[in-house]
C-alpha cells in the first residue's frame, strides 16, 4: 500500500460554534446530535486540513443514527402507523453524516458508509487506502457514534455480553493524503490489510500514529 | 480483470437463481399484499411468501431460534452463490454485505415492551438490531472466513459493496470476494416511505407518466468475484463502476441528474467503454416521479436519443433497498447469459418531454455489455457495468 499522510486529525468538541461551522440554519435544525457531532467535525477536520473539498467522504459508525432510529420508531408505535413526521426517518439512514458533509462542501466525489461495530473505522480506512491507491489526494475519513439512554440501559442489561460492543459519544474525523505537507501530523507506510484490522477502534489508530 | 464466478438471489420472485428466472421470462411480477407482519398500511409490496419458520426450515436452523429475516434472506442467498462458484476452501474469502435494515424487522418486538417499562423487553429481539449482526451471521453460517464488512449507503449500497470487492481485488488485498446485499421488509421501512409519500398504492409504474410510488420489496443476492486469472468459471466480468455524490438534497435528485450521471460516466471509463458499448441498462427506475425523471435526464445527457434499451425491474420485484443493487446485478449477469432482456411491467406512457420508452416486455437481444444503476437518499449514486467475456 502508498504510504498514507494524516494532514488533520480531529475530535469534537462542545464549545465550537455550530452556527459558524454550519451556517444552514435549516440543515442544522433537521440535524440529530450525532449527524451536529459528525458533520461538524468532518468541517472543522478540512478547515485544518485546509482542504475546501475532498476527493473522497468515508464514514463509519458502529450503529448510526440511534436517536432518530428511536424517535421514529416510538412514534410509529404510538400513533399506529398513522401520520408520521418523515424527518427523523430521513436523517436516520446510516449514511446521512457523509452525505450532508457532501452537500455542505460540494464534494461529487466517492461517498462510502460503513456500519460494522468495532470494525467499522478499520473497514473506512482499508477503504480509504483503497481511494488513495485509486491516485485520489485528499480523502476525509471519520468515525462517530452517539450514546443514547436506550442504548444505554440495553448494553447495561448485556452484562459481559456487551463487552465487545462499542459504547461512546464521539466523533473523530482525519484528512489522508498521498502528499505530505506542512499540515502533516504523521505518515503511514507500513500499511495493511492485516495491521488495519489489527486497529480494534479508532483509538487503536490514534494510539499508533501518535 | 474480474471475473463473476457465482450468483444466488432470494426476492419476492422465489428462492433461487432459477425462479427468479422464470418470473423474468414469463413477465410474472411478485408484487401483492403484506402476510408475513401485521402493519396498518395497504400497499402492494415484493414480499416472499415463505414465513421465518419456512426460511430457517430451508436453512437447516432451530425454528425455535430468534433470527432476523434479513439474515435469513441472506444465507439463502450467500449459499447458493458460493454453491455455485464452487468455492469450499473459504478461510480467506471476504465478505462484504450491505443492509439498510439490518435486524430492525425484531426491533419493535422488544420496543413495544421496553416503551412501556425499561426493564422489559426480550434482548434477543434487539441484540440482531445493528448492520454488523447479519452480516456476522451470514459469514459464520457460510463459514467465510476472511476480510468481512457491513456497509450501508441507502438504495446504493449493494452497488457499493460490489465496487469495495472490485477494488480489493485489484489491488491486491483479496482474491475471492463474496459480495451484495440483504434487506427484509419490516414496519420501519413501511412506515418510513409511507412518511415520505412516495409509496404507490398500485403496482409501481418505472417510467410511465402516470407513476405515483414505489413498491417496496425485500430480497437478498450475492455475487462471487475472483480475480480472472484463478477463476476456473465466468459468467461475464465486472468491468467498471463508479460512486458519485449528487450533492445536491437528503431525499431528492437533482433534475438534471448530476450525481447519476457521473456514477455512470465513472463507470463506462473504468470499463474502458463507449456509451454505445453498452447493450442494456438495468435502470434504478423506482417509479417515483423524481428518480425516473433524474435517471431519464442523466441517460439522455450521456447518449442523446441514443439511449441503449432500458427497463426498471422494480416492476418485478419492488424496491429492496440496499438488497436492489444486488439483485439488480443477478438480473444483469443473467441477462448476458441468456442473451435476454427483461421487461419493464405496467408502462403504458412516456414521460412528457422525454420521449424515453424503456423495453416493456422480455425478450431475446445481443447482450455485450449491462450497465446496472443504484442510486440513494443522502445522493449516493452507483453504476456497475458486467461485459460478456
Amino acid at each position: 500500500m502508498k504510504t498514507i499522510y494524516i494532514n488533520a486529525m480531529t475530535v469534537y468538541n462542545a464549545e465550537w460554534d455550530l452556527k459558524t461551522l454550519i451556517p444552514d440554519a435549516n440543515m442544522r435544525r433537521r440535524m440529530s446530535r450525532f449527524i451536529k457531532m459528525g458533520v461538524a467535525t468532518g468541517l472543522k477536520c478540512l478547515q485544518e486540513a485546509g482542504v475546501e473539498s475532498p476527493d473522497s467522504i468515508i464514514t463509519a459508525t458502529a450503529y448510526g443514527c440511534l436517536a432518530d432510529s428511536e424517535k421514529f420508531l416510538s412514534s410509529a408505535l404510538a400513533s399506529d402507523e398513522q401520520m408520521l413526521p418523515p424527518t427523523p426517518f430521513i436523517q436516520s439512514t446510516f449514511n446521512t453524516m457523509g452525505s450532508q458533509i457532501a452537500i455542505l462542501t460540494g464534494c461529487h466525489g466517492y461517498n462510502m458508509t460503513f456500519v460494522d461495530r468495532q470494525r467499522s473505522f478499520a473497514d473506512a480506512l482499508v477503504d480509504a487506502c483503497l481511494e488513495i491507491g485509486d491516485g485520489k489526494h485528499n480523502v476525509l475519513l471519520g468515525y462517530a457514534d452517539e450514546m443514547t439512554p436506550t442504548l444505554g440501559a440495553i448494553l447495561n442489561r448485556m452484562g459481559r455480553a456487551a463487552n465487545n460492543m462499542p459504547h461512546e459519544d464521539c466523533a473523530w474525523f482525519f484528512l489522508l493524503s498521498d502528499v505530505r505537507n506542512e499540515h502533516t501530523i504523521a505518515a503511514l507506510d507500513d500499511l495493511s490489510l492485516s495491521k488495519i484490522m489489527g486497529y480494534g477502534s479508532v483509538h487503536d489508530f490514534i494510539a499508533a500514529i501518535r | 480483470m474480474i471475473s463473476v464466478t457465482g450468483i444466488g438471489i432470494v426476492s419476492a420472485l422465489g428462492v433461487g437463481v432459477e425462479a427468479n428466472l422464470a418470473s423474468l421470462r414469463q413477465g410474472k411480477d411478485g408484487i401483492g399484499k403484506v402476510d408475513n407482519f401485521k402493519t396498518t398500511i395497504d400497499v402492494p409490496v415484493g414480499e416472499l411468501k415463505l414465513s421465518n419458520k419456512e426460511l430457517q426450515r430451508r436453512l437447516g436452523l432451530d425454528e425455535r431460534e430468534v433470527v432476523s429475516r434479513t439474515s435469513l434472506l441472506g444465507m439463502l442467498a450467500a449459499k447458493e452463490a458460493l454453491e455455485d462458484a464452487g468455492i469450499r476452501d473459504r478461510c480467506q474469502v471476504a465478505f462484504i454485505s450491505s443492509t439498510t435494515v439490518g435486524g430492525m424487522d425484531l426491533t419493535p418486538t422488544f420496543y413495544r415492551d421496553y416503551m412501556a417499562d425499561s426493564s422489559k423487553g426480550h434482548l434477543r429481539y434487539v441484540s440482531q438490531h445493528d448492520c454488523a449482526s447479519s452480516t456476522n451471521a451470514i459469514a459464520d453460517f457460510c463459514g467465510i472466513g476472511g476480510f468481512r464488512t457491513a456497509i450501508s449507503t441507502a438504495c446504493s449500497s449493494a452497488a457499493n459493496a460490489l465496487m469495495m470487492g472490485a477494488r480489493m481485488i485489484e489491488q491486491g488485498l483479496v482474491d475471492v470476494a463474496v459480495v451484495g446485499g440483504t434487506d427484509a421488509l419490516c414496519a420501519y421501512t413501511l412506515d418510513g416511505f409511507k412518511s415520505l409519500m412516495i409509496l404507490d398504492v398500485e403496482k409501481c409504474r418505472p417510467f410511465d407518466e402516470s407513476r405515483a410510488g414505489l413498491n417496496l420489496g425485500e430480497a437478498a443476492a450475492y455475487i462471487v468475484l475472483q480475480r480472472s486469472d484463478i477463476a476456473s468459471k465466468s459468467y461475464c466480468t465486472l468491468a467498471g463502476y463508479g460512486n458519485a455524490n449528487d450533492a445536491y438534497h437528503q431525499t431528492a435528485v437533482s433534475a438534471e441528474g448530476h450525481g447519476p450521471r457521473m456514477a455512470m460516466e465513472m463507470a463506462l471509463e473504468k470499463a474502458g467503454l463507449k456509451p454505445a458499448d453498452i447493450s442494456y441498462i438495468n435502470a434504478h427506475g423506482t417509479g417515483t416521479p423524481n428518480n425516473d425523471a433524474s435517471e431519464s435526464a442523466a441517460m439522455k445527457a450521456i447518449w442523446g436519443d441514443k439511449v441503449p434499451s432500458f427497463s426498471s425491474t422494480k416492476s418485478f420485484t419492488g424496491h429492496t433497498l440496499a438488497a436492489a443493487g444486488a439483485i439488480e446485478a443477478v438480473f444483469s449477469i443473467l441477462a448476458i447469459k441468456h442473451q435476454q432482456i427483461w421487461g419493464n411491467l405496467n408502462y403504458t406512457t412516456p414521460i412528457a418531454g422525454l420521449d424515453l420508452v424503456p423495453v416493456t416486455e422480455t425478450c431475446s437481444y445481443e447482450v455485450n455489455a449491462v450497465l446496472s444503476n443504484s442510486f440513494g437518499f443522502g445522493g449516493n449514486c452507483s453504476s456497475v457495468i458486467f461485459s460478456r467475456l
